[in-house]
């Protein structure tokens, strides 16, 4: 993920470079100086499950794709086999969504603040127990 | 599928995946397929419906055993597809134009991609440019097919249709490579009738291959269509053949050599020979091609050319080639 967030994209000639490189490696144009993350990313290699019978063994191995009988071919026609890469911002923010929450923290995040929480908590008890001590 | 309410011109617009065509899909240069373009979500992307397979439907008619035997070629054409466009995507530079989703509908497959906006520019104009603005052009070309070789994809059908000229910042130019119809997979090549490709680019291995000769066909037959669009692009024609010569690789094969236009900078015209080399095991790489460009620097501008009031082509060609309706992908 890193690496294809380090990527960007060159605006004179719309080439993808690395995030090491400050020119690009076709025209020489600079690298904008707008954070790297926001800039067009390649496409990620991610894909959509195929839906039905076809698709799953399309991605599958060829040789196997007709040894079955083909009552599960889909004789409507209406929803055909499809095929769809995700694109790099949907995979992202697909990936983002799980680690999310409503106020948009990360779950590591919200794990780090809970034990601060709690030993301030237990801190607090142990100061509240010396005060009563020394009373 | 489902119907807009709103017609327009006579035509009903209609949303397939989620994706609405305005307008009726043509069939114009576009070789085995209808196309136009379509919206989803207020963007723009092309959209072209394959006129063959044809997916038996069950009212089509048929027996049982034509459509099964249809059903299972259908498979195979898409399993083949689909491997070949993730391929593509792997190879991405920025400048393939990728496909986005691929679908069957009904009894008829569909391929939407994203959307270019050409420059217009003739092959003329694009020849006038200066020697740094083409190099980049060359560049952009040398890195989007070392990758599509790097994974093992032969387009199959490189020529000026299929690169859409594109404006870009501070009036920049870079090319988009369009239409993988033709491409195969290094490891799975096509029947001797089933390879396409325009004569005026075919490698003189495609040409044995179609005549049943031996010859293998690797990245290498893109390597020696690009030359030849290398040569056009750089001064606005192709190279010159003798009298006995219709094509290019007829010429090679006949043992002549095309003549190269001596307006094009030595080093360019150099490596443009060594793309056109008749054997394919000592022709160059693509990726050797990219290396040579990488290393080309401070190359002198090419003259005027004196011929430039003769049209090399006639108009209608030269134009058809960036207007925007005759893009086929």
């Amino acid at each position: 993920m890193s690496e294809q967030q380090d990527q960007w994209r060159c605006s004179q000639c719309e080439t993808y470079n690395s995030g090491s490189d400050r020119y690009c490696i076709i025209c020489g144009g600079e690298r904008p100086t707008v954070p790297v993350i926001q800039q067009p990313v390649m496409p990620e290699k991610v894909f959509q499950q195929p839906k039905n019978h076809f698709g799953s063994r399309a991605a599958g191995s060829d040789s196997s794709l007709f040894e079955n009988s083909y009552p599960s071919y889909d004789d409507d026609g209406t929803s055909g086999e499809s095929y769809s890469p995700v694109s790099g911002s949907e995979a992202r923010s697909a990936v983002s969504e799980k680690t999310k929450t409503a106020d948009g923290l990360s779950a590591g995040r919200i794990a780090v603040r809970i034990m601060l929480a709690a030993a301030n908590i237990v801190l607090l008890i142990f100061n509240i127990k010396n005060l009563i001590e020394v009373m | 599928m489902a119907e807009l309410n709103s017609e327009i011109g006579g035509f009903t617009p209609y949303t397939l995946r989620g994706y609405t065509i305005t307008e009726p899909l043509k069939a114009d240069n576009g070789g085995f397929s209808r196309w136009g373009s379509c919206i989803k979500d207020g963007r723009r992307f092309f959209i072209k419906q394959f006129i063959n397979p044809v997916y038996p439907t069950a009212d089509a008619g048929l027996s049982e055993d034509t459509i099964m035997r249809k059903k299972k070629r259908c498979a195979e054409w898409f399993s083949g597809r689909t491997a070949v466009y993730k391929k593509i995507i792997e190879s991405q530079t920025g400048n393939l134009v990728t496909p986005v989703l691929f679908f069957r509908e009904r009894s008829h497959y569909y391929l939407i991609t994203d959307y270019v906006e050409s420059s217009e520019l003739t092959l003329r104009q694009i020849a006038s440019c200066s020697i740094a603005q083409k190099l980049v052009m060359l560049k952009v070309l040398g890195l989007c097919f070392s990758k599509l070789a790097e994974n093992g994809l032969v387009h199959a059908d490189v020529k000026l249709d299929n690169l859409i000229v594109k404006k870009t910042t501070n009036d920049r130019l870079t090319v988009k490579v369009i239409d993988f119809d033709a491409s195969y997979l290094e490891s799975a090549v096509p029947e001797r009738g089933e390879i396409q490709g325009d004569p005026v680019y075919y490698a003189p291995e495609t040409f044995l291959a179609m005549i049943g000769e031996p010859a293998k066909l690797t990245p290498k037959v893109d390597v020696f269509a690009l030359g030849i669009v290398f040569h056009q692009l750089l001064c606005g024609r192709l190279p010159e053949l003798g009298s006995d010569d219709s094509y290019v690789y007829e010429a090679v094969l006949n043992g002549n050599t095309p003549e190269l236009c001596e307006r094009i900078p030595t080093a360019l015209r150099e490596l443009i020979s060594k793309m056109l080399e008749k054997d394919p095991d000592r022709r160059i790489s693509v990726n050797e091609v990219f290396e040579e460009l990488k290393k080309m620097n401070g190359l002198p501008e090419m003259p005027p050319d004196d011929s430039a009031d003769e049209p090399e082509f006639p108009e209608e060609e030269t134009d058809s080639w960036y207007a925007a309706e005759d893009f086929d992908v």
